[in-house]
């Protein structure tokens, strides 16, 4: 049995998957914060180009996937299917492990494969450079060398605080050519307009997001070159990007002559899960028996305890009234050290697909995510990001509960990025600063009345 | 206290900001944004010291309610209204 499971370039799939056309009940529009009725692509068009903003509302179920881009994707792609044998010694237990393994790619992350594609049609509409914020950078790393990859500029808003203390992804921005500069900047009106009151502000995503948007809504006036925005989560056309990686692993397991049981990923704005487990979703709905699990951290219960209904996916109720998985305005989080797995609403497509039956959400503790992550470590040898963490200590509970019940499983996980520009939550991890906290059931009450007057999607 | 940029005993105090994805000092989630506190601070810091208690001191009722009681942020950006205003900034010849 070979540890890694491979696909020869020409074996790379064509197209990708839009799980929208196979959705039981489908997706209902977004709705205008103002006036909450339906947007149009002309509300989005000063952002994003028209070939993305149409597949956003996409029904096609197969979407071709660029020449272009499959030479891109190649650099790394296929990513290769691992059996994870050493942890399966491990456990003892009766079950087979795989993992797709993302992060080897470029930018370390799943995050390239919705880069590449993001500023390839950027290109082809006549786009010259795209705009962007960043925290710590995963995503401003990996739009930067999509961007390097296409010859567009790319411009990316990097918090300062975070600018002046990781230098490490901004000299990745720079070493793939991209301009990147600490915001606030007075390069923007946003930005201006904050320095003119603190000139040491520190920043923080809010002001890098208003300066990546002006940016890109002035450029034309400005005298930049055609501008436009980028988003790295959250969108339909995010999902589709990245569904190459189950579609990839449907293709491998099937050389071994093997299907998963349970898929498992973990699910913040929802692309690294929608990615690998959407192909199976379609498998499911189709009749095939399997469980598809997302993972959350039990603080931030956004999918095993909240209420689906039109949420802004936002601070300030200006993001379009997406129905999504949410505990309202009002929820603050409680502390777990995995940054994309913060978001307080889910991706709109994943919400759907859990409201239909179709993916089991599961939370878990903070300090077993960890406990998860460190076991992969002394057996697969790989360092895991925060976030992948939460997927790998489902992957643990579903071992032992096939002990438990004496039942062979096949375990598919995406494994959807490495630690290693990440080793502080491990330390903090090992020096015992960590805690398990679980979001008692009166706060989430009173989150979700922030809701109550908000219309419900029909179910 | 009525001033949030007071300073407080916990300014260096490190935790990984989940928003950023690295360490922050409890300086920076005080005055996250200018004159308030990160919507998060409270969620972040509960564990390690009395944080609301600071805040409900050092906060006017209005401001703590503005602080913490408004839509968290988020990644997902705020789009449709910022680009209404980056519009409104070339409507008004307001770029320099």
């Amino acid at each position: 049995m070979p540890i890694k499971i491979f696909l020869n370039e020409d074996e790379m799939p064509r197209q990708w998957y839009n799980i929208a056309a196979d959705m039981p009940n489908p997706m209902q529009p977004p709705l205008h914060p103002g006036t909450h009725q339906p947007i149009g692509p002309q509300d989005l068009a000063p952002v994003f180009p028209m070939n993305l903003i149409e597949q956003e509302v996409s029904q096609e179920r197969w979407i071709d996937i660029p020449e272009e881009v499959r030479d891109k994707l190649f650099i790394w792609r296929p990513s290769p299917l691992y059996r994870a044998e050493k942890l399966e010694k491990f456990l003892n237990c009766p079950v087979k492990i795989y993992y797709k393994n993302e992060g080897q790619s470029p930018a370390g992350s799943h995050k390239p494969n919705t880069a590449i594609p993001q500023v390839y049609y950027n290109k082809i509409f006549g786009i010259k450079r795209i705009a962007t914020e960043t925290g710590a950078g995963q995503w401003g790393s990996a739009l930067s060398f999509a961007c390097n990859q296409f010859g567009l500029e790319a411009k990316v808003y990097m918090v300062r605080v975070s600018y002046e203390q990781k230098p490490y992804r901004r000299l990745m921005m720079n070493t793939w050519g991209a301009t990147c500069i600490p915001s606030p900047s007075t390069e923007t009106e946003a930005g201006r307009k904050i320095l003119a009151m603190d000139p040491n502000c520190p920043g923080s995503l809010g002001i890098a997001i208003s300066e990546a948007v002006e940016d890109a809504v002035t450029s034309e006036a400005m005298g930049r070159p055609a501008t436009r925005y980028s988003l790295g989560s959250v969108l339909n056309h995010v999902m589709l990007h990245q569904t190459i990686i189950g579609l990839e692993a449907e293709k491998q397991f099937a050389k071994v002559g093997d299907y998963p049981d349970i898929v498992i990923g973990c699910a913040g704005g929802g692309s690294n899960f929608a990615g690998c487990a959407f192909p199976y979703v379609r498998d499911k709905i189709a009749g095939k028996q399997i469980q598809i699990i997302a993972v959350e951290p039990a603080s931030c219960p956004t999918m095993t305890k909240g209420l689906f209904t039109y949420d802004f996916g936002d601070t300030v109720q200006m993001t379009p009234l997406l129905p999504m998985h949410t505990l309202g305005h009002t929820f603050i989080p409680e502390p777990i050290h995995a940054g994309g797995l913060r978001y307080h609403g889910m991706a709109p497509l994943v919400s759907q697909l859990i409201m239909d039956g179709l993916i089991e959400p599961r939370a878990v503790m903070q300090l077993e995510t960890f406990a998860a992550g460190v076991t992969w470590a002394r057996t697969e040898g790989f360092i895991s990001a925060p976030e992948t963490c939460h997927a790998l200590a489902a992957v643990i509970q579903e071992a032992k509960k096939a002990k438990e019940e004496g039942k062979e499983k096949t375990i598919l996980v995406n494994w959807s990025g490495h630690g290693l520009v990440d080793l502080a939550a491990y330390d903090a991890y090992f020096q015992g600063k960590l805690s398990d906290y679980e979001l008692p059931g009166g706060v989430i009450e009173d989150a979700l009345k922030a809701l109550e007057g908000f219309p419900k999607p029909k179910l | 206290m009525t001033d949030s940029k007071a300073e407080t005993p916990y300014e260096d105090e490190q935790i990984r900001c989940p928003k950023l994805g690295h360490q922050v000092s409890f300086g920076y989630c005080r005055v996250e944004r200018q004159d308030l506190p990160c919507q998060k601070a409270i969620a972040c810091w509960h564990e390690r010291f009395d944080v609301e208690g600071l805040f409900r001191l050092a906060l006017t009722p209005e401001q703590f309610e503005e602080a913490f009681l408004q839509p968290p942020a988020s990644k997902m950006v705020t789009l449709v209204e910022l680009i209404e205003r980056a519009k409104k900034l070339v409507q008004n010849g307001k770029l320099d």
